[in-house]
């Protein structure tokens, strides 16, 4: 059994995912539900060529002519898994391997105050709030990730206590181990924030093998993140040598009145690396604040979607990405807001800028605003841009060469964001990251 | 200390200085004042080594050594130091960080042993005294959000820290009130010693009341068309540029 991306629409597609699901026996009967409606919505799409808008910038010719089996959960050794994780000794700890919940990695007892189950160990309530995530979430069209939601036969429901400050941060870690060619890992995640709930998340994608020569591993992910009424979360995804990888991720938040969401992105791409991030504000005087740092080089190419919905009145949204790109790199930035014909006093902003430090490198950046109502304050900007010419002189005439003032105007360019980091330990690991990849400027 | 012989320069094509000659001495104050357009900051821009300012003939030499074919960040090291007009602004990077690069670069140079954090926060707070800056300044990014005068004095802050041999200072003074004059003026001041020599590029004469220069020199349409005392410059302020360019 294997999936070919090649003709989704074909009956033969089709029946190699049902014959996939029936084979997974343990499956509950709502779950499987999801899988085949899933499985038909994705029968009913052709496959993105360059032609559709929201492919535009990523060719994605090369899945096309592969078949993918479901990737398998491997072992790992302990100590290579231990040094691939951030030091965050008290955290809640959850590890997918290939997308596979792995119950002898994580760590969940820590707090009462976090549920972790599996969709598989959902109780009636619980398989019920999933049902109608999966539900929200499958509505707009995307391939991949209803092929996602047809294979994936379990998932991660992380429902966080009301009325509480969570002080350990609740640590999702994402580790692929692609040994074996043409497999893709499907990966689902819910988090659940009760009312009045404080709490803080980091998602931390990384890879075991760094086998270059093994380009057709595919991870497809999704997170779906939902604020019940004055909840604030602190959201952190950060992907860190994942170049040799493919993924097509995808992140839904939903907040509702008074919800609060600070949300953090870090990548230094991969052979493709393509994040669709949806900020839904369903309830009134919700804000977010949406950050993010993209770092690609070599050939590895880097892709954000982002999409702020302002659904209801009196909610602000701040949205700001930073790029420096690097030999021939590629990275796509898309970032719309959407405000509904209601939304009246609606304050949204966005901003992209985007260094580029070679003539091969390429940035496509598209800031969009899509306005109904009428009494809104709305801005947008995007700038592409090199090292500013007279900032290099000013540090050259204090006696600091030129590698070292490139280096650190590359940096400070990027530590502005760094500070939006709201856990320690990462922006501790970021910061040193940064200057790690930014040290061998040329 | 500098010696500048018969130099000519073009910015993209326009030729700005047309043969500017000058000489200045160990210790000495130089003033130079003229029109708007004379080339005055093109000599700052020239002398320190900036990119697009292209020297098509003429000489210049600190402490003896020619220093028109190096690198802006080898002419600092040098010794040389240019106050900026208007000092760039650079978010992100945070003005300690800034000034510990400088000043590390600088005494690597000389061949001294790098200063720690600790002895050199001591010394930026101190020169932060020095020019009434609040230290918190340093916490800050270069310049930003700096209002005119405290670029200007954090300016004079990082001549004082980095004690460079040849200072040139270009229309430090525009723009600042009475007070933050006499901050950057004392600041001056308290550098001045015998070795030590400045160039400042002034329109004012007010600036000269603070800071006694030696000589003052008139530049127009890049040569120096007149040279003199101190009380040229009161002449200068009186009389206006046009008399002498009639002359």
């Amino acid at each position: 059994m294997s999936i070919s991306l090649q003709h989704p629409t074909t009956d033969s597609c089709v029946n190699e995912i049902d014959k996939l699901i029936s084979a997974q026996t343990e499956t509950p009967k709502w779950l499987r539900d999801i899988q085949r409606d899933n499985t038909n919505r994705f029968a009913e799409q052709s496959f993105p060529t360059r032609k559709t808008e929201h492919w535009k910038y990523n060719d994605l010719s090369s899945l096309r002519t592969k078949s993918f089996l479901p990737a398998s959960q491997q072992s790992i050794d302990s100590q290579d898994f231990d040094s691939l994780l951030l030091p965050l000794n008290d955290a809640i700890r959850c590890v997918f391997i290939n997308g596979i919940y792995s119950e002898a990695l994580s760590s969940t007892e820590l707090s009462s105050a976090v549920k972790v189950t599996r969709f598989v160990n959902a109780n009636e309530r619980q398989a019920d709030s999933i049902n109608q995530s999966l539900k929200h979430a499958q509505q707009d069209r995307n391939l991949f990730i209803n092929l996602n939601s047809a294979i994936s036969n379990d998932g991660l429901l992380i429902e966080i206590e009301k009325n509480i400050k969570v002080e350990q941060p609740i640590y999702l870690v994402h580790l692929s181990n692609s040994t074996v060619s043409d497999q893709i890992a499907t990966n689902q995640v819910i988090i659940q924030a009760g009312s009045s709930s404080q709490s803080q998340v980091i998602e931390h994608f990384v890879s075991l093998k760094n086998d270059k020569e093994n380009k057709s591993f595919l991870t497809s992910q999704q997170t779906l993140i939902e604020l019940t009424s004055n909840s604030h979360l602190a959201h952190h995804r950060v992907s860190v040598g994942t170049q040799n990888n493919q993924s097509i991720a995808r992140v839904l938040c939903r907040l509702a009145e008074n919800a609060n969401l600070s949300s953090f992105y870090y990548s230094e791409g991969g052979v493709l690396d393509k994040t669709d991030i949806d900020i839904m504000h369903q309830g009134v005087n919700s804000e977010s604040n949406l950050t993010g740092i993209y770092l690609p080089s070599e050939d590895n190419c880097v892709d954000f979607h982002t999409c702020i919905e302002h659904q209801v009145p009196h909610c602000n949204s701040r949205e700001t990405f930073r790029g420096i790109i690097a030999d021939s790199a590629k990275a796509t930035f898309n970032g719309k807001i959407h405000i509904f014909r209601d939304a009246q006093k609606s304050d949204a902003q966005l901003n992209n800028k985007n260094l580029l430090l070679t003539n091969s490198a390429e940035i496509n950046t598209k800031p969009e605003l899509e306005i109904y109502a009428d009494d809104v304050v709305c801005a947008h900007g995007a700038t592409i841009a090199k090292i500013d010419e007279k900032a290099i002189y000013y540090l050259k005439t204090r006696g600091i060469n030129e590698m070292q003032a490139k280096k650190m105007l590359s940096i400070g360019f990027i530590n502005e964001l760094l500070l939006e980091v709201k856990n320690e330990t990462l922006k501790e690991f970021l910061t040193a990251l940064v200057q790690k990849s930014l040290s061998n400027l040329r | 200390m500098l010696s500048i012989n018969n130099l000519q320069a073009k910015v993209e094509d326009k030729d700005i200085l047309k043969g500017l000659s000058l000489e200045v001495k160990p210790g000495e104050i130089h003033a130079i004042m003229g029109p708007n357009g004379s080339g005055k900051s093109t000599l700052g821009y020239v002398l320190s080594g900036r990119e697009g300012y292209e020297v098509t003939g003429g000489t210049a030499t600190l402490n003896g050594e020619e220093i028109l074919d190096l690198d802006a960040d080898e002419r600092a090291k040098k010794g040389l130091f240019l106050a900026f007009q208007y000092p760039v602004e650079i978010p992100g990077v945070s003005n300690m960080e800034f000034l510990k690069a400088s000043v590390d670069a600088v005494r690597d140079y000389q061949g001294k042993e790098a200063l720690d954090t600790v002895s050199f926060m001591k010394l930026a707070r101190e020169k932060c005294q020095a020019v009434n800056l609040d230290p918190n300044f340093l916490k800050r990014g270069v310049n930003e959000g700096f209002s005119g005068g405290e670029k200007k004095r954090n300016e004079i802050m990082q001549m004082m820290l980095l004690e460079p041999s040849l200072c040139i200072l270009d229309e430090t003074d525009s723009g600042l009130d009475i007070d933050a004059l006499q901050v950057v003026a004392n600041g001056v001041n308290a550098c001045r010693d015998e070795k030590r020599s400045f160039i400042i590029v002034t329109h004012y004469q007010r600036l000269l009341d603070f800071i006694v220069p030696d000589k003052v020199h008139v530049l127009s349409d890049g040569k120096i068309i007149k040279s003199g005392g101190k009380e040229l410059a009161l002449e200068l302020e009186e009389k206006g540029y046009s008399w002498i360019a009639k002359a």
